[in-house]
């Protein structure tokens, strides 16, 4: 049976393959991380498959991020942070105008908060609704980047 | 889909397969849009493209689906950014079709491609191909740095009336009226549309001056070079302002800085078709009339300063589909839409008509 995030996530794709940071080199990194999150269906452990959904997504939204921060530095002719976490890549984002305030909020309370939760607390994982609403948060968050000006 | 439209699916899909285009996709879903286009096509590595197909069987195209077409334009722009190139193909089905009109114009001139088919002839296939070559050649470049420049400050309209979305409270009364089982299409019974017009007008009467069938020109006519007015139920002025039922573009300005308003009253149709057409129609409304022509001769299209005070009176509960309930109150609100039940309206507050939202 089809999930409901399969089209979404197969159409950001194609939106981050048309974007403008479509030639950065983490930009396939990024790209196979949705063909695996797309692949999963695979798994027949559903605790398994969601932590591994939930990885997917984060790691995806994680280096997206980070892409698009390192591009702004350089048109900007700022220094490149050696390293980004998703707090700072979203923190930048804002402030340099890339997410506007919803978009800020919705991935910092459905995206980052959640992340943190099934990632980095034992035994907790998201009923199949909570996980359908992280992976397209975290998909909502790249189109808001990817119309931002 | 009927048979020819899903015929020129098919070839459109054979062609982008034998190119070889960088990736495609057919029926992609962009959850903000609520008509998407039928293909999102990368011909190379950093252009989007969008392709939708648009059967007609009139031998016109009328306003209400230009004002639709126009709509699905501006959130597929919206969703994706103003680069994305969009390319509107219409079939149509008479030899009469009229291939050059206003509505054929305007879409023209805010599409970036527009291919017209008849599907009675043999010119189908050298058409799509000639497509091809066109959605190949999609550059942003070509397009003028005022069609890059109206699209970013659509953005920065949009979020500005998106930010007003928690102060309307007629959106939580939706979303409890669809927890508690509410049938969308529920209206208030005793309610038609005239007969809250009326209610709403001898309210208004008391304080303001009423301008009842009002028509107030929009910028249609910068695209089409003569004025086109879009019609609303009534308008309020504090003070006695209009002399006939026109608000043409050299009076709007004026009008927003007296504290005019301006009032559809929207009856919750049952039919989903026909409601997303009459939303999408709205939705345009608003959009068309929150500009104005900032330089006669550049003709540069900006926002107005002061948003034009735009009411919409709801008879019924106007929800969306289950996934998204508010899916239809957020399009318009961030089109420029002040949404509420009727009995919302009547409410003065000194020094100004403030509706309690």
């Amino acid at each position: 049976m089809s999930r409901n995030y399969d089209k979404e996530v197969t159409t950001i794709k194609l939106i981050l393959e048309g974007s403008r940071w479509a030639y950065e080199v983490d930009m396939p990194a990024v790209l196979r991380e949705y063909k695996r999150l797309l692949g999963s269906d695979g798994v027949r452990d559903s605790e398994k498959r969601a932590a591994l959904l939930i990885l997917y997504a984060s790691r995806a939204i994680d280096t997206f991020l980070s892409i698009v921060v390192r591009s702004d530095c350089r048109a900007k002719r700022e220094p490149e942070p050696a390293y980004s976490t998703i707090d700072n890549s979203l923190k930048r984002l804002h402030a340099s105008g890339f997410l506007d305030a919803r978009a800020y909020k919705a991935l910092t309370v459905h995206v980052k908060e959640k992340r943190n939760r099934y990632l980095h607390k034992a035994d907790v994982f998201p009923s199949r609704q909570e996980l359908e609403r992280f992976i397209h948060e975290s998909v909502d968050g790249i189109r808001a980047v990817c119309r931002s000006k | 889909m009927s048979q020819q439209k899903g015929e020129i699916i098919n070839q459109i899909q054979r062609i982008l397969e034998q190119r070889r285009v960088h990736s495609y996709l057919a029926k992609p879903v962009i959850p903000e849009v609520l008509f998407n286009p039928d293909f999102l096509v990368v011909p190379s590595l950093g252009k989007l493209v969008t392709i939708k197909v648009q059967e007609i069987k009139q031998p016109q195209i009328g306003w209400t689906t230009t004002l639709a077409l126009l709509e699905d334009l501006f959130e597929i722009k919206m969703a994706t950014g103003g680069s994305t190139f969009c390319v509107l193909i219409i079939l149509f089905h008479s030899p009469q079709f009229a291939l050059v009109n206003d509505a054929v114009r305007l879409l023209s001139a805010l599409y970036d491609q527009i291919v017209q088919i008849d599907v009675t002839n043999g010119e189908i296939a050298s058409k799509l191909e000639g497509l091809f070559f066109d959605i190949i050649a999609a550059d942003e470049d070509t397009r003028s740095r005022q069609s890059r420049d109206f699209w970013n400050r659509e953005a920065a309209l949009r979020h500005e009336n998106y930010d007003r979305i928690s102060k309307i409270s007629y959106v939580e009364s939706m979303l409890e009226n669809v927890q508690k089982g509410q049938a969308q299409h529920q209206k208030q019974q005793d309610f038609r549309r005239t007969t809250v017009i009326n209610l709403l007008m001898d309210y208004m009467k008391q304080r303001w001056v009423v301008h009842p069938n009002i028509k107030v020109e929009n910028i249609k006519g910068y695209y089409l070079g003569q004025p086109y007015y879009f019609k609303f139920d009534f308008a309020s002025t504090p003070s006695e302002f209009l002399y006939g039922d026109c608000l043409d573009r050299s009076l709007l300005g004026d009008f927003i800085e007296q504290g005019g308003a301006l009032f559809k009253v929207l009856e919750v149709n049952p039919s989903p078709s026909v409601q997303k057409d009459q939303l999408r129609r709205l939705a345009m409304y608003a959009r068309f009339i929150s500009y104005r022509i900032e330089d006669a001769n550049e003709q540069l299209l900006v926002p107005r300063t002061r948003p034009v005070s735009l009411f919409l009176p709801i008879i019924g509960v106007l929800s969306g589909p289950d996934f998204a309930p508010s899916r239809y109150l957020e399009m318009l609100i961030s089109a420029g839409w002040t949404p509420g039940r009727p009995e919302d309206f009547m409410a003065f507050e000194e020094g100004g008509y403030e509706p309690e939202l």
